[in-house]
């Protein structure tokens, strides 16, 4: 069925979607700039003569940023401990919302437990404490060192938790009447129906295993064991200059050079900011609920 | 209730076995430091000889992200590994890598301090981890091994920085760490002049600051809108370019440096009435729009970026600035610029000092335990052999690609010590300077010489060919050839006796530990206010009474007591 | 200690409290007691969560001792010197702390309301849209500031909010004003914290409101059409409703970060002329402490943070519960 819009309904829809399309607009500026600046010479990008639009156009810079063995090694780090880490992130954090998103008559205890979680939020032990515990259990120059520690994220629980609250009982109660274990209620009803949060929280952990850095050069050894974020990051943070005689200087010049650095930012983020995008599809489940309860 | 303890009582047992079993102390204290049997070596057996059986050295490497490694090399498998393998039968292991910026590296030692987990030779980059493992008796006594490991070379370029070697000694005389370098000449302030622009103000070359700070003025009132005046940025007292250090010792001041005012005490410089009127000079060009109104938020990459933009015309800075960003200036305008030392005040009425970088205090530890102690000494021996003596200098033997260029080799040394001789690029100044004069490259005493000179002699070979030198080639003729280069300006101070040192080498008091860092805030941000015109001059006096009153003092009262007990 | 915050944040409730954990045994009799239809599955589902919490979260807490003690990492906890609370009362004799502590509390309280509204009013307005290319487009493109690291957007706001050549006070100055010095005015540095930390982050702050979105019931949308309700209406009595809950999940838990006003920011923007104004906890413990790496005071500081932390949450958790009966979590 359609319904005509009246004046005010069409009035709104245009500023509606110019607002939206202004604002986006001003959130893709500096992408662009960065964009921009990597694809630059290193004069135009040192001068700061570089808006929008590459000056001199060159591909040098990412030329450089692939052959670094480094980077590349980096690179793989990350991929490896991001398919990792969100995999076990998610799998624990949806065995652990789920019991909690239940009633205390159900799982007495749910809330002393919940704030069990909760408190991890915003106390921590600090550096040295954390450091001595990760290696004291051996995780220390392995990968595991960027992943176990984290698994547990208090804030995912609360946010997947309240989603499958929202879930009506009605559904799990029926198939507990059908003799399905939790297990089964978990995998056939909850699951399916949090797509949405499932993939949010799926967008939250890849951005966050992808950009972290300090667990990589608190506990890995070596360069080339760095994920991506500690490499970037050994190349970003401001040179020491007191420490450089005139050669090491022009080296770093090249390499710390605007244009370069602007080259491995794109390299890093691109693959990141595919993911939203790719997990859009699940977030257009709207039906699903009201077809399933109708 | 009484379930909950249980729980609790259940966790903190397991937790706290998890954080303990890491973190017992280690009990190694006592025993006398490992000495081999020296009876039958001689001399070069005991400098540069080879131990009999491999000796392990594990190491915290301090990176840098500028060093390119020649395919296959790294920290731990390169040049120097290969050669100290060979000639001295020492095998390299790296215990971790960090990157020495950023305070990367002091993080990773405080927890290998904390977990005790030491490497074999520690780099320190603080006095106070230093001064703490000192204290928890976690140090070998390096005295009996600096005495007859030491090479005759070592020791010598250890003196070049006065009396170095005494930071790393205890009130005891004990030596428990050796000085991985001097005093920094290096970092002691000149001035670079647009040539294009002072020929087309047709003003005079600057005799004295106030000249300076003329030339300044008139390049921005050439063209106002496009040009800026004096540069100056976040940073105010200490980057190495455009900070206050340059004016200030033009008048006599020595910002974030001690000294003896002659009756035995250390004054601290920041605080004296000379400071005052450095601050005045920048707070005077601001009220006239001679310093960028936000000069508060940029930073160094922001001047440069003013710089490369043509926007400079004067900056007082560091002898690193040809290699950045001036180079680029040359490669896109053909800019050139002229070089200048620091000049005094026409109202200076003391004898002009320039001022240099203290001492860091930053020495090389053995660790309590490690079996050969003497292996830090050897390797020392050897760098000093393989770089700065003529006689035995031979870097490249072990490189992996002969290719490779060469001007890097100094940087893949895992403990990080590449000038070991103080003044080495003065004399390749020198040397450079004179092969190219007189065409004679027996004027090239080292391989540092030899490498300088490859770069510069290009700015020359270029112009023969008619072609036009690349902003590299240019950076390496203004540093190192002639008169007017920027190495030849220390080798100016050094024949004038113009150095000032501080006389605080690199000692953190208790008081120091805890407030300096809140001190240096408080400098900065009078600074910063002063000269923006946010407080008067006049303020300058409420400064040092603040800076006093908030740990000032007992920093003075602890300083003076450790100087008084040299 | 865990416990005691526990207790603090949380008056005892038998029913909340006669809870077994972990307790295999204990399990089974209650269910075969019957009393309650308690599956002990659920329970052997926390456990790896718990595991891990316990080990690599409350395990270091153990660490925080060091607060109260003249800690020297060379000589460990053990050998260390206690000095009671020196510690915190090093950090409140400082002069400028009650500043500090004003202008954490007031920036980061200003950046949570804006944090909180901007995302949900765009979410709303996005849901407004009904072509889904179009829809998802902006979606990703909102997203990208959050990506762009602190240091390198603040060298771009550096360049634009410069006094003398920057665009917005070129445009400024077209329009017959006076420049200003954002970065160095103290009456409005605090505004473009709150404004860039907002820019940065509200589109990333809208994934988890449109995940919300999609789980509204649409029949709801359609039945309202037939009763000929306005779109205000709907937004008013069916989208704003369904998405509550997690509005007061995300509001409840940003309280936790009053002390939290964004050291990344705060650090790369400000300069001496805004101290008194943006200088906030993060940055002014960095300065006092990373320089000397001082773990105890860093450690002093962290348990002030902690205590206000919880105590925020605490408070608004209990006040949800009273409120609307709705645990949060």
């Amino acid at each position: 069925m359609k319904i005509r819009l009246s004046t005010g309904e069409k009035t709104f829809a245009i500023v509606n979607y110019t607002f939206l399309t202004l604002l986006a607009l001003l959130c893709i500026l500096p992408f662009l700039h960065m964009l921009a600046i990597s694809f630059s010479s290193s004069a135009a990008a040192t001068a700061g003569r570089v808006g929008l639009w590459p000056v001199d156009f060159t591909t040098a810079s990412y030329q450089y940023a692939i052959q670094k063995r480094e980077f590349i090694a980096a690179f793989l780090v990350t991929i490896r401990r991001t398919l990792l880490g969100v995999t076990i992130d998610l799998a624990v954090l949806i065995l652990t919302a789920y019991p909690l998103s239940k009633s205390n008559r159900e799982l007495p205890g749910r809330t002393a437990i919940s704030w069990i979680f909760v408190i991890t939020m915003f106390v921590s032990g600090g550096l040295i404490p954390t450091y001595l515990v990760v290696s004291g259990t051996h995780l220390k120059n392995t990968i595991w060192a960027l992943i176990i520690p984290g698994v547990v994220k208090a804030y995912y629980i609360t946010i997947l938790l309240n989603f499958f609250r929202q879930i009506p009982k009605e559904l799990e109660e029926s198939a507990v009447m059908d003799g399905a274990s939790q297990i089964r209620v978990l995998l056939s009803i909850y699951l399916p129906l949090s797509l949405p949060a499932l993939a949010t929280l799926t967008i939250f952990d890849t951005v966050g295993h992808w950009n972290e850095w300090f667990s990589g050069m608190i506990y890995m050894s070596s360069q080339i064991k760095y994920p991506l974020q500690t490499f970037l990051r050994g190349i970003i943070v401001a040179p020491n200059y007191d420490l450089m005689d005139r050669t090491q200087m022009e080296l770093m010049a090249k390499i710390s050079s605007k244009t370069f650095q602007a080259a491995q930012i794109i390299i890093a983020t691109v693959p990141i900011l595919a993911v939203y995008p790719f997990m859009q599809k699940y977030f257009i489940s709207g039906m699903m609920l009201g077809s399933l309860k109708g | 209730m009484f379930r909950i303890r249980r729980i609790a009582a259940l966790l903190t047992s397991v937790l706290m076995f998890a954080f303990i079993s890491g973190c017992s102390p280690s009990a190694n204290s006592g025993g006398s430091s490992a000495r081999p049997d020296i009876s039958q070596m001689s001399e070069k057996d005991r400098w540069l000889g080879k131990f009999s059986e491999t000796v392990t050295v594990k190491l915290a490497v301090p990176t840098n992200a500028a060093t390119e490694f020649p395919p296959g090399d790294s920290y731990s498998e390169n040049v120097w590994t290969r050669a100290w393998l060979e000639e001295l039968n020492i095998k390299m292991e790296s215990l971790w890598e960090a990157v020495d910026a950023g305070g990367d590296y002091e993080t990773k030692l405080n927890l290998s301090i904390a977990s005790d987990d030491l490497p074999d030779i520690i780099n320190f980059k603080t006095f106070s981890q230093f001064d703490k493992l000192l204290k928890a008796g976690k140090l070998e006594d390096l005295t009996w091994h600096y005495e007859n490991f030491a090479s005759d070379a070592l020791k010598t370029n250890i003196s070049l920085a006065g009396d170095a070697i005494e930071w790393g000694k205890t009130s005891e005389g004990n030596l428990m760490g050796i000085p991985q370098k001097g005093v920094n000449y290096q970092n002691t302030r000149m001035i670079f002049i647009r040539e294009d622009w002072l020929a087309e103000s047709g003003l005079p070359d600057p005799k004295t600051m106030e000249d300076v700070i003329a030339i300044a003025k008139a390049f921005k009132d050439k063209d106002p809108a496009n040009r800026l005046g004096l540069p100056f940025f976040k940073t105010v007292i200490d980057d190495g370019m455009c900070d206050i250090r340059g004016i200030a010792n033009a008048f006599g001041a020595y910002p974030r440096a001690w000294f003896d005012d002659g009756t035995g005490a250390l004054q601290y410089g920041t605080i004296q009435p000379e400071m005052k009127t450095a601050i005045q000079v920048y707070a005077d060009l601001y009220a006239q729009g001679y310093i960028d109104p936000a000069f508060a938020s940029l930073d160094g990459g922001a001047v440069g970026e003013q710089l490369t933009s043509n926007k400079i015309g004067v900056i007082i800075g560091n002898s690193w600035l040809p290699g950045w960003p001036l180079n680029t200036l040359y490669d896109t305008d053909d800019v050139n610029w002229k070089v200048f030392p620091l000049l005094p005040s026409s109202t200076l009425t003391k004898p002009f000092k320039a001022q240099t970088d203290a001492a860091t205090g930053q020495l090389l530890g053995v660790r309590k335990g490690y079996a050969h102690p003497e292996a830090l000494l050897k390797i020392l021996n050897f760098s000093i052999a393989m770089t700065d003596d003529p006689e035995t200098a031979q870097p490249l033997k072990f490189h992996s690609d002969p290719a490779f260029p060469d001007y890097g080799y100094h940087m893949y040394n895992p403990i990080y010590v590449y000038w070991s001789d103080p003044m080495i690029n003065f004399d390749t100044q020198v040397h450079v300077t004179d092969a190219i004069d007189k065409k004679d490259l027996s004027y090239l005493k080292t391989p540092h010489d030899q490498t300088q000179y490859n770069n510069t002699i290009k700015w020359f070979e270029a112009l023969e060919a008619g072609s036009k030198p690349t902003g590299a080639d240019w950076a390496a003729w203004i540093s190192w050839y002639g008169e007017g280069s920027a190495f030849a300006q220390f080798n100016y101070y050094f024949a004038n006796d113009l150095y000032f040192t501080s006389a605080l080498t690199g000692l953190e008091t208790d008081t120091m530990v805890k407030q300096w860092g809140n001190l240096k805030t408080i400098e900065e941000q009078y600074i910063t206010e002063i000269v923006s015109g946010t407080r008067p001059v006049s303020d300058f006096d409420e400064f040092v009474a603040t800076w006093k009153s908030l740990g000032g003092d007992d920093i003075i009262k602890e300083v003076n007591e450790w100087y008084k007990s040299k | 200690m865990v416990q005691e915050q526990i207790e603090s944040a949380n008056p005892p409730r038998s029913k909340i409290w006669g809870a077994p954990l972990l307790s295999k045994g204990e399990i089974a009799i209650k269910s075969a007691s019957r009393k309650l239809r308690v599956d002990p599955t659920l329970y052997l589902m926390l456990l790896p969560a718990v595991i891990l919490v316990a080990v690599y979260s409350y395990g270091p807490l153990a660490g925080l001792v060091i607060a109260f003690q003249s800690y020297d990492i060379a000589m460990g906890i053990r050998a260390s010197e206690w000095v009671g609370l020196d510690n915190f009362r090093f950090l409140f004799k400082f002069p400028t702390f009650n500043q500090v502590i004003w202008n954490t509390v007031y920036i980061s309280f200003l950046k949570l309301v804006v944090r909180f509204i901007v995302p949900i009013v765009v979410s709303i307005l996005l849901n407004e849209i009904k072509r889904v290319k179009y829809k998802k487009a902006i979606q990703t493109m909102i997203y990208l500031p959050h990506f762009i690291s602190w240091v390198v957007i603040s060298g771009i706001l550096i360049s634009v909010l410069n006094p003398t050549d920057g665009i917005i006070n070129g445009l400024i100055t077209f329009f017959g004003g006076k420049p200003i010095y954002f970065l160095g005015d103290n009456s409005v540095f605090t505004g473009v914290l709150v404004v860039s930390d907002a820019w940065k982050d509200f589109g990333y702050g809208t994934i988890i409101y449109m995940a919300a979105l999609t789980s509204i019931d649409s029949n709801l949308y359609e039945a309202a059409s037939i009763d000929r309700a306005n779109r205000w209406q709907k937004i008013w009595n069916i989208t704003i409703p369904g998405i509550i809950p997690i509005m007061i999940l995300v509001g409840t838990l940003s309280m936790g970060n009053l002390l939290n006003a964004g050291f990344d920011q705060v650090f790369n923007l400000y300069n001496p002329l805004v101290y008194s104004t943006g200088d906030i906890l993060d940055t002014f413990l960095y300065r006092i402490g990373i320089d000397n790496a001082q773990y105890d005071i860093a450690t002093a500081a962290g348990m002030i943070k902690s205590a206000v932390s919880l105590g925020l949450v605490s408070i608004s958790y209990f006040l949800a519960y009273k409120l609307a009966d709705y645990r949060i979590f």
